[in-house]
């Protein structure tokens, strides 16, 4: 019978561990109590941890490492990693612009009397326009999303700032009503906006907002 | 010796009819024992296995330091164990300029190596308690009470060099009505004194408890072991898991207890250089001051 690496290292711990019990016992240096069963616990939970969490762990030290080496890399050697990135991207420009042409080729090519140029000049056109409208189609979207988004930031920014400056000082209901209103005042178009902003800030600035009660906000 | 029908052996109480031995009380793994007995003048210095375990913490501590810094300081790309003790010395930095406000990086440099040292301590004292047949110093009143008061004293100290007597207002919060200010000015005056107490409680407690209660369950599933009965020895499994689980559950709150009284020291640092006003309060002020 022949036993592998492993089997015959647990056998020879096995043959170490019995003398060394027994040496140690009468001598009192292994105590047996209730201690025992709290050193087997800990070294059954030390082995189920490094078996579970030990992958990540070495995984995140790792991590941690090589980020090191690599922002060292980019400190000495900055010329060539932007000449490496450089490179990258003129490449992929390229790949780009030889994609652009092939894809133009292939439609011409691909409509049904490409090699008569004359005849398919009205199909290409409306290709194109085709093309053209869906593009303006898509910057339209992207301009309102972008307003609607520019919207909500001065809203916010607006607010943060009033609110800042009211609950400085103590916060009262008449404030509060105050912020709102600002806020309501906000819910208007871009351009009405910025102007009720303007109007609303200079007003808090002088000490007075209209419809509350006359009460100024010092600042 | 015999005491009520059961026989006690050398500190250890053996149940008459086949039990096993019996464990002692589960607060005598706390007992302070002299290694060396020294006694200089009336004063009784011995080294005890309380200054034996510190004293360990201590060289592992700076062994570690010793091995990652030697040769004039560590590799620019550490290896794994150099990058876990600069993750633990990183540590504090981040807690300290996240938890202390309104001060420049210099003023805040001034206090990290003494939360650090004290972090430290915490993290590497509190798990190696749980080594078996070890010492939990952090479970002794005495020194987390050491500890605390200690670093109270140093905070109040902080607190009067950086505003004189008008360190006295952090006794009273800004916008209260004067007829509560007696009773408020007291409130906060015991509040901040037992800081003190309450930080050194909170680790001691901790620490003992759950001490404590892994070697009562250990205690239980070792008598179990030793009844002579098969239901008993099969029984015995549960006690054993629940002593793993709280094996790693202790690990758990003693590293969480030192991530935590370094938390507190930052904040009572932080209240006492602020005095009561955050961070958004204390811009306010300087921009105010400014317009």
């Amino acid at each position: 019978m022949r036993f592998s690496g492993m089997d015959m290292k647990g056998i020879n711990m096995l043959f170490a561990a019995i003398p060394s019990i027994c040496a140690s016992s009468p001598k009192k240096i292994s105590i047996y109590n209730e201690e025992m069963i709290v050193a087997r616990c800990f070294i059954g939970f030390l082995i189920l941890s490094w078996k579970s969490l030990g992958k990540t762990f070495k995984e995140t030290l790792d991590g941690r490492i090589e980020s090191i080496q690599e922002s060292l890399q980019q400190f000495f050697n900055p010329n060539e990693v932007i000449l490496e990135e450089s490179n990258e991207q003129q490449r992929l420009l390229n790949l780009w612009i030889s994609l652009r042409i092939c894809s133009t080729v292939k439609v011409v090519e691909s409509l049904p009397a490409a090699r008569c140029a004359p005849k398919c000049e009205k199909t290409v056109q409306a290709l194109l326009c085709r093309n053209l409208n869906v593009k303006s189609a898509t910057l339209l979207n992207a301009t309102s999303s972008r307003r609607i988004r520019l919207q909500d930031d001065i809203v916010t920014g607006f607010h943060f700032s009033v609110s800042e400056r009211l609950v400085s000082g103590s916060t009262t209901l008449v404030e509060a009503s105050t912020v709102e209103q600002i806020r309501e005042a906000f819910l208007l178009e871009p351009r009405d906006l910025i102007r009720e902003g303007f109007i609303v800030l200079r007003k808090v600035r002088v000490g007075g907002i209209p419809g509350t009660c006359g009460d100024g906000v010092g600042l | 010796m015999e005491r009520n029908g059961e026989i006690v052996n050398n500190g250890s109480i053996i149940i008459p009819g086949g039990g096993g031995p019996v464990t002692e009380s589960p607060l005598d793994q706390f007992g302070i024992h002299p290694i060396l007995d020294l006694n200089i003048g009336k004063y009784y210095v011995s080294f005890t296995n309380l200054s034996l375990s510190m004293l360990l913490t201590l060289g592992l501590v700076l062994l570690l330091v010793f091995v990652v810094t030697k040769k004039g300081g560590g590799k620019s790309v550490p290896n794994a164990f150099q990058s876990l003790v600069e993750l633990i010395y990183d540590f504090v930095p981040n807690l300290v300029n996240e938890q202390i406000g309104g001060l420049s990086g210099n003023v805040k440099h001034k206090f990290f190596p003494c939360i650090s040292v004290t972090f430290t301590f915490s993290l590497f004292r509190n798990p190696q308690g749980m080594i078996p047949f070890s010492f939990t110093v952090t479970s002794h009143f005495l020194i987390t009470l050491a500890l605390s008061f200690s670093i109270f004293i140093g905070i109040t100290i902080v607190g009067f060099q950086r505003h004189g007597l008008h360190f006295f207002s952090f006794l009273l919060p800004a916008g209260v009505p004067l007829p509560l200010a007696p009773f408020l000015v007291l409130l906060e005056l015991i509040s901040h004194c037992f800081r003190a107490l309450s930080s050194g409680i909170r680790l001691f407690a901790n620490m003992m408890a759950g001490h404590s209660s892994v070697k009562i369950l250990s205690g239980f599933a070792w008598t179990m072991l030793f009844l002579n009965n098969i239901f008993y020895f099969l029984g015995d499994l549960g006690p054993l898991f629940i002593v793993l689980a709280l094996t790693g559950l202790e690990l758990g709150v003693a590293i969480s207890q030192a991530h935590v009284s370094t938390i507190s020291i930052c904040i009572y640092l932080n209240d006492a250089t602020n005095l009561h006003q955050n961070e958004s309060f204390h811009n306010c002020i300087k921009t105010r001051s400014q317009s």
